[in-house]
């Protein structure tokens, strides 16, 4: 029997003797029982007016009842608003190096392509204009050239190269979509296993080919590109088993070309190890470059280096990660 | 709070509710639960305060009193707590109002509830001999309460009109009958033992 039915006068039968026999050892509800039979009387109406001053009560809060985990709760939830939207109105708003950031459907991409100039081709552009470009010795085996890191710029290439910068893949594809379209001009498959490049090219017997980097422009636009060389070179990195097909410099030539061209006796250690992850933009340059894992700075800088120099990468989809690791057996 | 919600709140268990209010600090769901105790604490606040309106007025104070003074920690027996701040909350209002009541504890008469099986249930032979044979040692006024509470089921109203005993006088011969029991059973089993 519930407790209100006995105090509005259900006192009689089984249950009410359960209800009784419960109170002998509740003391709460046998103090209870004890006050209403002290009285006597109907306290239907008592307990509703009770219940309705309460409801009422419930709406003004007491004020030793501040709610500090609450005021301190709504407090972090709007000054996190007001960060957000401040950061928000600055990048749309006010940006320091002119650059147009255009936040829109693809169709107004192409529309305006002229207009769009890509954040990290800028940012590629301006870190080359920064390093001091020295003639070095055209190596025979390619056509690309590369400088040394003045010592000077030490602190930009830690900096660009220490944090990672989120792909914006819509803002991305869009552009890869409507802009520069490379066709390829010749594809095979390589098969890795091998560890032996096929010919690419089919007009220059293999025995005449050198390793070389070939581009074709069009007003600025790559129309054609590939790299080539010998048969008998093998490949020391890529993925073994996997058949790749090549349509002209990739991961697997820049690894190769770095193994053979890098300062040598850097990394004090026997072994050392980078693994970037990055992306080929509009221009076939690497940008949006990320370390993810690094046990030799001199290696790393090395990397970036070369990456920095190479010449225009073959269009790949998504991220490519890259780990390089030399072994320094004395 | 919405309809729905409050629906659904009424569905938690006081356990649950407190947990609830100790989460979510929410008023509206500390007054859910309070409300289940109003019968408790009124009947409470008559019996010290003896008058409807003082009792009613103490009931909306002690609801701001729990709700500052809630503890914090989990796993506390809140109704035996709550009956606690009540009882001291009317002695300080009877002190205040300077009235020499004479206020009856009963504590003494509640005795430890877990030895009452054998008068409630008894579950041996045994515990029915020594029952049996002890009710017939009783007083005659406490005999037949307890006769008819436990045995026949009456409610103390039950009682009161079969035997013409006041109500007081059939709790006070049931409280007293079950202690004397108790002392009877006791030295029953022991000396079986």
């Amino acid at each position: 029997m519930d407790f209100k039915e006995y105090i509005q006068g259900n006192k009689y039968g089984k249950s009410a003797n359960q209800l009784e026999r419960e109170a002998l050892s509740d003391h709460f509800l046998q103090d209870a029982i004890d006050g209403y039979d002290a009285i006597g009387g109907d306290f239907s109406n008592d307990l509703n007016e009770l219940e309705k001053r309460l409801r009422k009560k419930v709406n003004v809060v007491p004020e030793q009842a501040f709610n500090y985990k609450k005021f301190f709760s709504v407090a972090a939830v709007i000054l996190l608003l007001i960060i957000g939207i401040g950061g928000g109105i600055y990048l749309v708003f006010f940006d320091k190096n002119d650059l147009q950031t255009f936040v829109g459907n693809k169709d107004d991409v192409a529309s305006q392509s002229e207009d769009i100039v890509a954040l990290d081709a800028k940012e590629i552009i301006e870190f080359d204009e920064l390093i001091p470009f020295e003639e070095a010795e055209a190596d025979p085996k390619t056509d690309v050239v590369f400088s040394e890191i003045n010592d000077n710029e030490q602190a930009f290439y830690d900096e660009a190269t220490s944090t990672s910068i989120e792909l914006e893949t819509e803002y991305e594809a869009s552009i890869l979509e409507n802009e520069m379209k490379l066709e390829p001009v010749v594809a095979t498959t390589i098969d890795d296993n091998a560890a032996v490049r096929h010919e690419v090219s089919e007009t220059v017997p293999v025995e005449d080919q050198a390793n070389s980097f070939y581009v074709d422009e069009i007003d600025g636009i790559v129309t054609d590109q590939h790299f080539t060389q010998k048969e008998t070179e093998t490949i020391p990195y890529g993925e073994a088993g996997e058949e790749q097909t090549y349509i002209g410099f990739g991961t697997t030539e820049f690894l190769q070309y770095f193994e053979e061209n890098r300062k040598q006796n850097i990394c004090d250690d026997s072994k050392a190890e980078v693994v970037i992850n990055f992306v080929i933009d509009a221009q076939g340059r690497p940008s949006r470059l990320f370390v993810k894992k690094n046990t030799c700075d001199e290696l790393r800088k090395e990397i970036i280096k070369f990456l920095n120099k190479s010449p225009q990468w073959s269009q790949q989809k998504g991220a490519i990660d890259m780990t390089i690791e030399i072994n320094n057996w004395n | 709070m919405a309809p729905e919600s409050t629906k659904n709140l009424s569905k938690l268990s006081n356990e649950e509710l407190l947990q609830e209010f100790q989460t979510m600090q929410d008023v509206s769901l500390f007054s859910i639960l309070y409300q289940r105790y109003i019968p408790y604490v009124y009947g409470v606040c008559l019996k010290y305060l003896e008058n409807r309106v003082v009792a009613q007025d103490a009931v909306i104070d002690i609801f701001e009193l729990v709700l500052i003074k809630l503890p914090d920690y989990e796993d506390f027996n809140f109704k035996r707590w709550l009956h606690i701040v009540v009882k001291g909350h009317c002695l300080q209002i009877i002190e205040k109002e300077k009235k020499n009541a004479f206020v009856k504890i009963e504590e003494g008469v509640m005795e430890n509830d877990s030895f009452f099986g054998p008068i409630d249930n008894p579950q041996t032979k045994e515990e029915l001999d020594a029952l049996s044979y002890c009710i017939t040692t009783l007083p005659e006024e406490q005999r037949k309460s307890i006769h008819y509470f436990y045995i026949e089921n009456k409610s103390y109203a039950d009682i009161v009109k079969m035997t013409g005993f006041a109500l007081n006088l059939v709790k006070s011969y049931i409280q007293n009958g079950r202690s004397n029991l108790k002392n009877c059973i006791v030295k029953k089993l022991n000396i079986s033992n």
